[in-house]
């Protein structure tokens, strides 16, 4: 890994704080008047504001790097995941802590691609319309939508018709993104420490 | 199905050859290029060595591979 890699990560890991700060601020705020502030206050918002968009560069370029360059992928990822390689009995280890973490992680995409696919409406019949004996439905089915999935993925209807629809994870991308890799990653950490 | 493979169970002498030669975990995983756990999962038989650590170990006692490690074999 060279110099200016090293400093592109040390800069994107320490500036989350300054992120995360930022988005307190932005969300507690006026971003608008804040971004129209003048004095200390303008100042300190256009200072998160560009290092933002440095992060936002730096993180892309990193994301790329990672994907593209398999020794730099090793370092970056080794690092993140704790994987540790110094001997034969940490390599074994390794070797079956990721085979575990293949397995559950295979095991949580299977389940979310289920609750991702699968409705399940129930509802109850108004008066006038209810038949002998059946005064409500229970309705299951499966749903598969590659490009755009539909909303309202859960909701819970205010008339008498239906009482519930669930269509789909109530989540948005990034949050199953980010809870697939946080899975594999704790798994895999978790896994290597039962090993050892 | 087939006679059930022969399960070996395999012992060693490591911590009394440390012992002996006044060698601490420490100082024995630096000679043979390996983490102190290692040997520490050696010793408690959590660990069972490649046949070229084996060896790495008996030569660093100067002693034979069977003199450090014993094999018991039973059927499962």
């Amino acid at each position: 890994m060279n110099k200016i890699d090293n400093i592109i990560i040390k800069y994107c890991v320490y500036s989350i704080p300054l992120l995360v700060g930022l988005g307190i601020w932005g969300s507690t705020g006026n971003p608008e008047e804040l971004s129209m502030a003048t004095g200390l206050q303008g100042i300190l918002w256009n200072f998160l504001g560009w290092i933002a968009m440095t992060w936002v560069v730096s993180a892309a370029y990193l994301s790329c790097k990672t994907l593209f360059k398999s020794d730099f992928r090793e370092i970056v990822l080794k690092k993140i995941s704790g994987i540790k390689e110094r001997d034969e009995r940490e390599v074994q280890i390794t070797g079956s802590a990721a085979k575990y973490t293949f397995f559950s992680t295979s095991a949580l995409v299977i389940f979310l691609l289920l609750l991702s696919m699968f409705t399940i409406k129930i509802g109850k019949y108004p008066a006038d319309v209810a038949k002998e004996g059946k005064n409500g439905f229970i309705s299951i089915g499966i749903n598969f939508y590659p490009i755009e999935n539909p909303k309202p993925k859960v909701s819970v209807s205010s008339d008498n018709l239906q009482l519930f629809n669930y269509s789909g994870l109530p989540s948005s991308n990034a949050s199953l993104l980010i809870l697939i890799l946080s899975w594999q990653l704790l798994s895999y950490r978790y896994f290597y420490r039962k090993e050892t | 199905m087939g006679k059930s493979p022969m399960k070996l169970n395999i012992s060693n002498q490591i911590s009394s050859l440390r012992a002996e030669n006044k060698v601490t975990q420490e100082e024995l995983a630096q000679a043979i290029e390996v983490t102190r756990a290692t040997i520490g999962s050696i010793e408690k038989g959590k660990y069972n060595p490649s046949l070229e650590l084996a060896f790495r170990i008996s030569l660093f006692f100067k002693k034979n591979i069977n003199e450090v490690f014993n094999i018991e074999g039973n059927h499962e």
